[in-house]
C-alpha cells in the first residue's frame, strides 16, 4: 500500500468532507496521508541513502502536492496541515520505535569509535515527547494540537496559526506554555538532565 | 504534585496565570501571583515551575522550538557531550571541552603529526547530503588559506561519521588563555580607547577576509577571542556560510544567540555581502561601548528580530552612555544603518573612521570627504528645493570648519605642551647649574629672569589657546543647535530652500548674544562663505564685512585671520558689482602686508592673486597678466606645481590670455593646467572647468573639432557631477552651441538649443539673460533651417526679455535688436522690421550718447540694418540716406574691407 500512488481526487474529496465536519471522512483520510508521509519519510530516512535531515515541512508540502488535486479548487491548506501533522507525528514515532527496536536487537551497527557515543538515546527522547503529548492531550487538547503542528509538523508559528485559525500571538503564547510544560516533564523523565 | 495529575480545569487555570505572568516584567510576577492564587498551593507551584522552565536557557527549549526532525534523526543531540572527552575525531585526540554552543562543541585536541594542540570544533548538525559535504569541504579549503595574525588559522577540516550522521569539523589554531571579546574587556576593565583599539584589530582581520572574498557572516563577541597578550583572534570565519544554504539554519532556535548580531538582510535570508559584517561589528562595538546591544528583543525568532531591526534605527549611543563623543556615535550609527547602502562601503572605511575618532581627526561618517564637495553639492541645489539632507550638509560645512580648526588647535596644544616639557627640563638643568655654580649667581639670576619671562609668554599662549578652544566649542554648539532646529524643517514641506535655511541661520545669529567677538566672527564668516559658495554674493558681503570687522577688533587688523577673510571679501565685493570697494580693499591689504614676510607667505600670494583678478576686471589686462605670472611662479615654488592654488592661478591666467587675444598662450597654459589637475587628483568638476576654457582656446585657434570635443567631454562630465540643470553644465552647453554654429551643424545646434532652453527655464527662469542667450541661439538655428516665421517669433521674445533684463541701451539688447531686425526682414515682416530698426535708431539718439556703451561697430550696424529694412519696405530713397549714415559710422569703426561696409556701400548704390 505504501508504494501505491495516491489518488488526489479521492483525498481531496475526503479532505473537503473533513472540512465540513465529516468525522468518518477524517478516519478514511488519515491512513492515506499517513501512508504517503511514511513513504516519503522512508525515502528520506532509508539507510541506502545518505540523507540525514528529515524536514517535516518539506515532507508535508510534498505530501500536500501529491494528495491534493490541483484542479479541485481546494485551498484549505491549514486543515490539511492539521491532519498531516498528526500523521507526521505517527510516522516519526513509528520510525523512532523501529529504530530502538533495531538497536535492542543489534540490527543496526553503529559505526563509532568506542568513546564517541551519541550521548542520548534520541529515539527515546522522541518517544518521550510523544508520551508527554498524550498526557497533554487529556489536559488541553487544543494545546496538544498546537504542539503537534509546531513540533511534529515542524511548522513555524505563523503557519501553525493559519492551520489552527487563530492569531499568531495566541500561538506564540500557547507554544511558550507547551514548551515550558514539555521542558518540565522531560526534565522529570530524564531527557533534560543537562549535565552542563 | 505535577500537572498531569491536575484536572484539565486545573491545567487551564495554571495556563491562564502562567500566560498572564509572562506579560509582566520578572519583578512584578511574584506579587501578581500572590494576588491571584496565593503564595502557596499546587496551582502556584505549578505556575512557578513553568515560569522557571520558560526562563531556563538550556538547549532543550530551543531544541523543542526546532521541532521533531532533529531529535528524530539525531542530527542535533541535545545538550553538551555529543562526543566523549577522550575520543578521536579524524587525526585528533580529544582532550577537554572548551565550550559549546548552538552550532557545536569545541574541544581542545591533540594531533600527532605534526605534533600540535588545536581547537577542534565539531558542528552538531549533520550535513544534509553529499552535495553539502562537497560544498563544505571546498569552502573549508578557502578558509584554510586565510592567513592573518588576527584570524585563528584553520589547519584542517573534515567530516566525522557518527552512525549515519556526518558531522563536519574544523581544526583551528588554539588560542592560549582565550577569552571572548566582551569578557576580556570587562575582566581587564578596559577603557574606551583600549576597547576600540582591540576592535580595530578585528576590523583589520575581517577586512583581510573580505579582500580574499570571504564574508564572515557570524561576527559576534563569542567569535572574537582575545589571547593572554591582548591580541584578538577572529574564529569561525565564513563557517556560517558553508552551512548556510540549508534552510534549517535560519529557522527556529538553532541560530539563537547569533540573531542579535545579524544584519537585517541576513535575518531575512537575503543575499549577504561584506556590509553585513560591518553591521555585525557595529553591534559588537555598540555592546563594547554601551555595555548592552542596541536592541532588546522579547522573543528571539528571526522574524521578530528582523522586524525590529528593519523598522527601527539603532538607538544612539548617547541615549545609553552619557557624555559619549558625538563622532563615535555617528561612526557606530553609520555601521548600523538598516540599509546596507547607507553603511560604510568597506571594513577599511569603518576602521579608518574609528581610527580618525581615536586620533581626533574628522570622521568620514560625519564630514564629507572634502569641503569642495559640499560646496558643489550646495551650489548645485542653490535656489532649488532643498531636502533636509541639504540642510544637514550645510551644517556639515560648519562642522568641517570647526573640526579643521579643532585639529589645528590640538596641534598647537601639543606643540605648547612639548615646549612646556622642554621648559621643565631646562629648569631642572638650570637648578643643577644653580647649585654647582653659585659663584656665577648673577648670570644665573639673569637666566632665571629670562626663563620666568618665557614662562609668562607660554602661559599667555596657553590662555590664548584655551580662549580659541572655547570659541570653537561655542561655534560647534551653535551649529549643533541650528542642526537641531533644522531637523524641524522637515515639517515645513518641500519648498524650504538652502537660501531660506541660510537666512534663518543668519537671523539666529542676530538673536544670539556672544560672549566674545571671535565666536560671532567665526559664525558670520561661515555663513558668509557659504552664501558665497552658493553664488549669492549680495547676501554674503554684509556677513563677511561684519566678520572682517570683528576679526580686526579681536586680533588686530594685520592679523592673519582678518587679512585672509578680507581677501575672500574682495571677491565677494567684486562679484556683487562693487569693483571700486574691492579694489580699495585689496590694495590696502597689499600695502598693509608686512614687508619681511612677503615672498614666502601663502597669504601674501593669495592677496596677489586677487589683486590680479581685480586688475583684470578693472580692464588693466596687461598688469593683471604680469601679476598672475608672478603669482604663478611663487605658488609653484611655495606650494608645488600641482597644488590647487597654483592651478587656480594658472587657470585664471589662461582665461586672461584668451581675453588678450593670445589663444596659443591660453591653449598651452590650460593644457598644462588640465594635465596637472588630473595628475594632482583635483576634483573632476573643477578640472572640467579648465577643460571648458581650453575648448574656447581651441575655438579661437580655429580648431573647431577639438573645441567641440572638449566642450562635449565637459558637458557630459558636468551632467554627471553636478547634474543636467546646473549652471556649469548649461554654460558648457552654451559654449558648445557657439562651436556648433561655427561648424554649421544646424541639426545638432537646434536640438541642443531646444534641450538647453528647457533646462535654462527650469534653472534660471524665463527672463534670465542666460535663458535669453540660448533662446537667440535657438532662433538662429530655426532661421537657418528656413523657418523664418518661427525664428522671428523667438527672436522677438528674446529681444523683449533682454531689453527688460539688461536695459534698453546694452550691447546684448542691441545685439538682440539687430537679430530681430534681420529675422523680420527674412520673414518679410516689413512693418515689423521698420518698427524695430526705428526703435534702435531712436535709442542711439538718446542723451548721453549710448554709443559709448556699445562695441564700436554697433551704431553703424544699427544704421545698416535700418537701411536694409527700408529697402525691403521699398523705400529706396530713405534706405540710401540710412546707408550713407551707416558708411560714415562703420568707416570709423571697422577695416575698409569689412563685409559690413561692403553691404552698406552696395545699398547706397541701390542694389540689394
Amino acid at each position: 500500500m505504501a508504494d501505491a500512488a495516491p489518488d488526489p481526487a479521492a483525498t481531496t474529496r475526503l479532505l473537503r468532507q473533513v472540512s465540513d465536519g465529516d468525522r468518518e471522512a477524517a478516519e478514511q483520510l488519515f491512513p492515506l496521508v499517513y501512508d504517503e508521509l511514511h513513504r516519503l519519510a522512508g525515502r528520506l530516512m532509508g539507510q541506502e541513502r545518505n540523507n540525514h535531515t528529515l524536514q517535516p515541512t518539506a515532507l508535508l508540502n510534498e505530501a500536500y502536492l501529491r494528495l491534493i488535486d490541483p484542479g479541485s479548487g481546494y485551498d484549505d491548506r491549514g486543515h490539511f496541515l492539521r491532519v498531516a501533522a498528526r500523521a507526521m507525528r505517527h510516522v516519526l514515532v513509528d520510525h523512532a520505535r523501529a529504530r530502538s527496536a533495531q538497536k535492542r536487537h543489534g540490527g543496526q551497527r553503529v559505526d563509532l569509535d568506542a568513546d564517541l557515543v551519541v550521548a542520548r538515546d534520541d529515539a527515546g527522547s522522541l518517544l518521550a515527547v510523544d508520551e508527554i503529548l498524550q498526557r497533554l492531550q487529556a489536559l488541553d487538547p487544543q494545546l496538544a494540537e498546537l504542539v503537534e503542528l509546531r513540533f511534529f509538523g515542524g511548522l513555524d508559528n505563523q503557519t501553525t496559526a493559519e492551520a489552527l485559525g487563530t492569531s499568531l500571538r495566541s500561538v506564540e503564547r500557547g507554544w511558550r506554555t507547551a514548551r515550558a510544560f514539555l521542558v518540565r516533564e522531560l526534565g522529570a523523565d530524564g531527557m533534560g538532565n543537562d549535565e552542563r | 504534585m505535577s500537572a498531569e495529575e491536575s484536572s484539565a480545569d486545573n491545567f487551564q487555570h495554571v495556563r491562564q496565570l502562567f500566560e498572564a505572568a509572562l506579560d509582566l516584567p520578572n519583578a512584578e510576577r511574584a506579587a501578581f501571583l500572590d494576588r491571584e492564587c496565593g503564595a502557596l498551593g499546587m496551582v502556584r507551584s505549578d505556575v512557578d515551575e513553568l515560569l522557571a522552565c520558560d526562563a531556563d536557557g538550556s538547549e532543550l527549549g530551543s531544541l523543542l522550538d526546532r521541532g521533531a526532525d532533529l531529535i528524530a534523526t539525531g542530527g542535533l543531540a541535545p545538550g553538551a557531550g555529543t562526543l566523549g572527552n577522550r575520543g578521536r575525531v579524524g587525526p585528533f585526540a580529544l582532550r577537554s571541552v572548551l565550550g559549546s554552543g548552538g552550532m557545536g562543541t569545541v574541544y581542545e585536541a591533540e594531533q600527532d603529526e605534526p605534533r600540535r594542540r588545536v581547537a577542534l570544533k565539531v558542528l552538531s548538525l549533520g550535513l544534509a547530503n553529499e552535495q553539502a559535504v562537497r560544498r563544505f569541504k571546498w569552502e573549508a579549503e578557502v578558509l584554510a588559506n586565510l592567513r592573518h595574525p588576527a584570524i585563528a588559522q584553520v589547519h584542517e577540516v573534515g567530516v566525522h561519521k557518527v552512525g549515519d550522521i556526518e558531522l563536519p569539523w574544523f581544526a583551528m589554531e588554539l588560542v592560549p588563555g582565550a577569552r571572548d571579546l566582551i569578557s576580556y574587556a570587562q575582566a581587564k576593565d578596559l577603557g574606551q580607547r583600549q576597547r576600540l583599539e582591540l576592535l580595530l584589530q578585528v576590523c583589520d582581520a575581517v577586512h583581510h577576509g573580505h579582500l580574499q572574498g570571504v564574508v564572515h557572516r557570524d561576527l559576534k563577541p563569542q567569535n572574537i577571542l582575545v589571547d593572554e597578550n591582548g591580541r584578538a583572534k577572529v574564529i569561525d570565519f565564513g563557517i556560517a556560510r558553508s552551512m548556510a544554504n540549508d534552510a534549517q539554519w535560519t529557522e527556529g532556535g538553532v541560530v539563537l544567540g547569533t540573531l542579535h548580531y545579524m544584519s537585517p538582510e541576513q535575518l531575512r535570508g537575503r543575499a549577504v555581502d561584506l556590509r553585513s559584517d560591518i553591521y555585525s561589528l557595529g553591534v559588537v562595538v555598540f555592546e563594547l561601548i554601551a555595555g548592552r546591544r542596541p536592541f532588546v528583543f522579547g522573543e528571539t525568532t528571526p522574524l521578530i528580530v528582523a522586524e525590529t531591526v528593519e523598522n527601527q534605527d539603532a538607538p544612539r549611543l548617547s541615549t545609553i552612555v552619557r557624555g559619549i563623543d558625538r563622532d563615535l556615535e555617528v561612526v557606530v550609527q553609520k555601521a548600523l544603518r538598516r540599509d546596507a547602502d547607507d553603511r560604510y562601503a568597506s571594513m577599511a572605511e569603518f576602521a579608518d573612521d574609528l581610527r580618525a575618532f581615536l586620533d581626533a581627526r574628522p570622521v568620514r561618517a560625519r564630514a564629507p570627504s572634502t569641503f569642495y564637495q559640499v560646496r558643489m553639492f550646495a551650489r548645485r541645489r542653490a535656489g532649488l528645493v532643498a531636502s533636509s539632507a541639504v540642510i544637514f550638509l550645510l551644517v556639515m560645512v560648519a562642522l568641517v570648519v570647526v573640526l579643521a580648526q579643532n585639529s589645528e588647535l590640538n596641534r598647537r596644544g601639543e606643540e605648547l605642551s612639548n615646549k612646556n616639557s622642554a621648559l621643565a627640563k631646562n629648569e631642572v638643568k638650570l637648578q643643577q647649574q644653580n647649585t654647582e655654580l653659585l659663584a656665577r649667581g648673577e648670570e644665573l639670576t639673569n637666566k632665571n629672569i629670562e626663563l620666568a619671562a618665557s614662562r609668562d609668554q607660554l602661559q599667555q599662549q596657553n590662555l590664548e589657546l584655551a580662549r580659541r578652544q572655547r570659541v570653537s566649542r561655542r561655534v560647534a554648539q551653535f551649529a549643533g543647535d541650528f542642526l537641531h532646529k533644522s531637523s524641524l524643517m522637515a515639517a515645513r514641506g518641500p519648498n524650504y530652500t538652502v537660501r531660506e535655511a541660510l537666512d534663518e541661520a543668519a537671523n539666529s545669529i542676530a538673536g544670539e548674544t556672544f560672549e566674545d567677538a571671535e565666536t560671532e566672527a567665526e559664525l558670520r564668516e561661515l555663513i558668509g562663505e557659504t552664501y558665497r559658495g552658493l553664488s549669492m554674493s549680495g547676501v554674503a558681503v554684509p556677513q563677511l564685512e561684519r566678520a572682517v570687522q570683528l576679526w580686526r577688533q579681536a586680533d588686530g587688523s594685520k592679523s592673519r585671520r582678518a587679512m585672509s577673510l578680507a581677501t575672500s571679501l574682495v571677491v565677494a565685493l567684486r562679484e556683487n558689482g562693487r569693483q571700486a570697494d574691492a579694489e580699495a580693499l585689496i590694495e590696502s591689504l597689499h600695502a598693509d602686508f608686512p614687508d619681511v614676510e612677503r615672498e614666502d607667505s601663502e597669504l601674501f600670494w593669495a592677496i596677489q592673486h586677487n589683486r590680479a583678478y581685480i586688475m583684470r576686471h578693472a580692464g588693466k589686462l596687461r598688469d593683471a597678466e604680469a601679476l598672475f605670472r608672478k603669482t604663478l611662479a611663487a605658488r609653484e615654488r611655495l606650494l608645488g606645481n600641482d597644488a590647487t592654488p597654483t592651478l587656480v592661478t594658472m587657470h585664471n591666467l589662461g582665461n586672461l590670455m584668451l581675453g588678450l587675444g593670445d589663444p596659443e598662450a591660453a591653449r598651452d597654459l590650460l593644457t598644462e593646467a588640465v594635465k596637472r589637475a588630473r595628475r594632482g587628483k583635483e576634483p573632476e568638476a573643477s578640472t572640467l572647468q579648465i577643460v571648458d576654457n581650453l575648448a574656447e582656446a581651441w575655438r579661437d585657434l580655429g580648431d573647431l573639432d577639438k573645441a567641440a570635443k572638449c566642450h562635449r567631454e565637459c558637458m557630459a562630465g558636468f551632467e554627471k557631477f553636478v547634474g543636467p540643470d546646473d549652471q556649469l553644465t548649461i554654460g558648457c552647453g552654451y559654449h558648445l552651441l557657439k562651436v556648433l554654429y561655427q561648424q554649421g551643424k544646424r541639426v545638432e545646434l537646434e536640438s541642443l538649443a531646444k534641450d538647453l532652453l528647457e533646462r535654462c527655464e527650469r534653472t534660471f527662469g524665463k527672463d534670465d539673460y542666460r535663458t535669453l542667450d540660448v533662446l537667440q541661439a535657438l532662433a538662429v538655428a530655426v532661421k537657418d533651417r528656413g523657418d523664418v516665421q518661427q525664428a522671428a517669433v523667438l527672436m522677438n521674445r528674446a529681444f523683449v526679455g533682454v531689453s527688460n533684463d539688461r536695459g534698453e541701451v546694452h550691447p546684448a539688447t542691441f545685439n538682440a535688436g539687430h537679430n530681430l531686425t534681420k529675422a523680420r526682414i527674412a520673414a518679410s515682416d516689413r512693418p515689423g522690421a521698420l518698427e524695430i530698426s526705428k526703435h534702435l535708431i531712436d535709442l542711439l539718439a538718446r542723451d548721453p550718447d549710448p554709443a559709448k556703451q556699445l562695441p564700436p561697430p554697433f551704431p553703424g550696424l544699427t544704421w545698416l540694418l535700418r537701411a536694409q529694412a527700408l529697402f525691403a519696405a521699398e523705400q529706396p530713397e530713405q534706405a540710401k540716406v540710412a546707408a550713407a549714415k551707416a558708411i560714415e559710422l562703420l568707416s570709423a569703426a571697422v577695416k575698409p574691407d569689412d563685409p559690413l561696409l561692403k553691404q552698406a556701400k552696395a545699398l547706397l548704390a541701390g542694389s540689394k
